[in-house]
């Protein structure tokens, strides 16, 4: 049965049993990369995602509806330090690739080389030009493009007279995006068909070359005979009442690719009983914060690409990426500093703000550990340079706005005033580094079962396969052993590819 | 608690000004959704925060009487404070109420018409089922058609002493 959906019933009654060559878990980035790359090259894949499979008809509009239909968690899950993060990633088929803007940026030549001196990865070069040439492939796939002018909106097309004031060398974001309509509705799925998340495209492609998919199927242990993993299993769970069903048993006769999301892959394999000093370790991430601009046109940041201008002029210097980054009214309203009548007031010049996001390639490491209810719990607690770097990109964000005519900018910052003029962003240059005073989230996540060439200090080696276990590899972020200092789609795609035509070639 | 929750909703998005306040948004109705729908942290949250609102006008206000006893401009004055307060928890407890209020307001129709956007479409909340049945042509995947019904007391207990 190509697809199964969640199968009510009992943990007495009989498994659902499933047998392929290659089993997959998770049918994100890395996981539907993965299982197309299998079931081209006429291998039998069973894929498993944990979450419901929807359609664009199905997607929801509200973000109410996003929450409860896409967000993993509901949006609850959070990175823990002296501060409490977000951590936002979906948990349905095509996982976060539905909820993202589908920014595709290539693999920086300078992550590789740090790869091949600090993890242990032999001959950076050759895995740079495998990497680009997966990503030329991907970028044909799943038609990356430049956001076009006329899906802009007026936020981005103000971000790049921003931009090019501060001569940001900034870029339209490329995106796996089909002749996008400016919906700004990246978040709550594409209902245009036009964002090519991999349930629209590579899961569909597996399918229809003889793979099976089993949703609703959160996987709760890999198999192990010995120190080979054979397969996984679980119990299936309604995606809303949470009520679980059938279990389910998938066998893989060749290998188990885990691609189950930086928040799940390690607790997966330290709950399967996998041995690894390094698993959970090695977590990083690129924290976000944003600065929304005041202007007397009217912006409709939710008109628009949620996400069509970037730069990454400071990545090397500072470890930022500057985007734009739309979010609707119902997380405008909570955002805004203030409450009662002053945020009712405030929330009504909604429609002249523009928000503008700054990410930082942070240093600081965390760790992935379990949690209660077969739940993971991120420890974070980011560090002081991460926290002015973070800061001076707020800075700049506020500066952009004014460049692009803003009258106010509004830095969301505990300390600092509600509202900044131009002649105020000192105090912004100054402000807190405090995390707590910060309103952030976890962008773009990385680690807790790195690649290396050192068994203990790493989960896998450089090819992703979990140092000491046959048949069982990694193929998503928790794999990548440093951050990016871009968004990570691509890499995670490319990866996971290279990883699936060495199984296939092996 | 739906008392309190309420309370504290309004308090953080009070009726009187240029726009509607979130009891005029059809507030019964969402949160008969949110009971029926969110998560229990989720639930928690929003009657600790509430919790927290009301109990703590001695921190804002200096006074020691339960924020359902102050005047409406003396409620509005605790909540702007408390979202400003210093202690971390204070700020992140009011702002789970506020994201509460923001996704009930932020939605309704009303609100969006007031502010000249949009109205948002219908949340289907449906999701892909099983695709057609096995068939033994399917190359190198077995899969066995999920049986119904509930195995023998034997069996389980077959089953269960093999797991030990």
């Amino acid at each position: 049965m190509p697809h199964l959906a969640y199968q009510p019933g009992t943990r007495f009654d009989r498994p659902v049993e499933v047998e392929a060559d290659y089993v997959v878990v998770g049918t994100g980035a890395g996981g539907a990369a993965a299982a197309v790359v299998l079931a081209r090259g006429g291998a039998s894949v069973a894929m498993v995602e944990a979450g419901p499979w929807r359609d664009p008809e199905d997607y929801p509009a509200s973000m109410w509806g996003t929450l409860r239909d896409m967000v993993d968690g509901w949006g609850l899950n959070l990175a823990i330090g002296r501060a409490l993060w977000p951590i936002v990633q979906a948990r349905l088929v095509g996982g976060t690739t539905v909820i993202n803007s589908a920014i595709t940026v290539r693999t920086p030549g300078d992550v590789v080389r740090e790869w091949r001196d600090d993890h242990g990865f032999p001959g950076a070069d050759a895995l740079a030009d495998a990497i680009w040439a997966q990503q030329d492939q991907i970028e044909d796939e799943l038609a990356v493009s430049p956001t076009p002018p006329e899906a802009a909106g007026v936020s981005n097309r103000l971000a790049a007279r921003g931009g090019a004031a501060l001569d940001l060398d900034d870029h339209a974001i490329q995106r796996a995006v089909r002749d996008c309509v400016g919906s700004g509705a990246c978040m709550q799925g594409c209902k245009h068909e036009r964002k090519r998340s991999t349930n629209v495209t590579w899961v569909p492609e597996a399918v229809a070359a003889g793979a099976t998919l089993l949703s609703c199927a959160p996987v709760t242990r890999v198999l192990l005979r010995g120190r080979r993993a054979v397969g996984v299993r679980g119990a299936f769970v309604h995606p809303q009442t949470k009520r679980r069903g059938k279990r389910f048993v998938v066998r893989a006769k060749k290998a188990v690719i885990i691609a189950a999301s930086v928040t799940h892959s390690s607790t997966l394999l330290q709950r399967s009983g996998v041995r690894s000093r390094a698993l959970g370790r090695h977590f990083r991430a690129h924290p976000g914060v944003g600065v929304f601009g005041v202007y007397d046109d009217v912006v409709d940041m939710n008109s628009g690409a949620t996400q069509g201008w970037a730069s990454t002029a400071l990545r090397a210097s500072k470890g930022l990426k500057l985007e734009t980054l739309a979010i609707p009214l119902e997380l405008v309203a909570s955002r805004l500093g203030g409450a009662g009548s002053q945020l009712l007031e405030r929330v009504g010049g909604y429609r002249h703000l523009a928000m503008w996001a700054v990410a930082v390639r942070a240093e600081t490491v965390g760790r992935v550990v379990p949690g209660l209810g077969g739940k993971s719990t991120v420890l974070y607690d980011i560090g002081r340079r991460d926290m002015e770097r973070l800061r001076d990109g707020a800075h700049t964000l506020a500066r952009m706005h004014f460049a692009a005519g803003a009258r106010a900018v509004l830095p969301g910052a505990f300390g600092l005033p509600y509202s900044l003029g131009p002649d105020q962003l000192g105090q912004l240059a100054a402000g807190p580094t405090d995390p707590r005073a910060w309103t952030a989230i976890m962008t773009h996540l990385f680690g807790g079962c790195v690649m290396g060439g050192d068994p203990r200090r790493s989960v896998c080696d450089p090819h992703g396969r979990v140092h000491g276990y046959d048949g069982l590899v990694v193929a998503d972020a928790s794999a990548i052993p440093t951050t990016l200092g871009v968004n990570p789609q691509h890499t995670i795609m490319a990866l996971a590819r290279l990883r699936a035509e060495e199984l296939l070639a092996a | 608690m739906r008392w309190i929750e309420r309370f504290a909703l309004r308090a953080v998005m009070p009726a009187g000004g240029a726009l509607p306040g979130v009891e005029a948004t059809g507030l019964d109705a969402f949160l008969d959704r949110f009971h029926r729908e969110a998560p229990l942290p989720f639930r928690v949250g929003l009657v600790a925060g509430g919790a927290m609102i009301l109990l703590t006008p001695a921190l804002t206000l200096r006074r020691l009487v339960p924020a359902s006893w102050l005047s409406p401009e003396q409620l509005d004055q605790h909540v702007q404070r408390l979202a400003y307060h210093p202690i971390y928890p204070v700020r992140q407890a009011l702002f789970a109420v506020k994201m509460v209020a923001g996704l009930c307001w932020g939605a309704d129709p009303t609100v969006r018409a007031a502010l000249g956007v949009a109205p948002l479409g219908p949340d289907p909340g449906t999701f892909r089922g099983d695709s057609s049945a096995v068939t033994a042509a399917t190359p190198g995947v077995t899969a066995t058609e999920p049986r119904g019904g509930v195995i023998s007391l034997d069996a389980f207990r077959r089953w269960r002493a093999a797991r030990r």
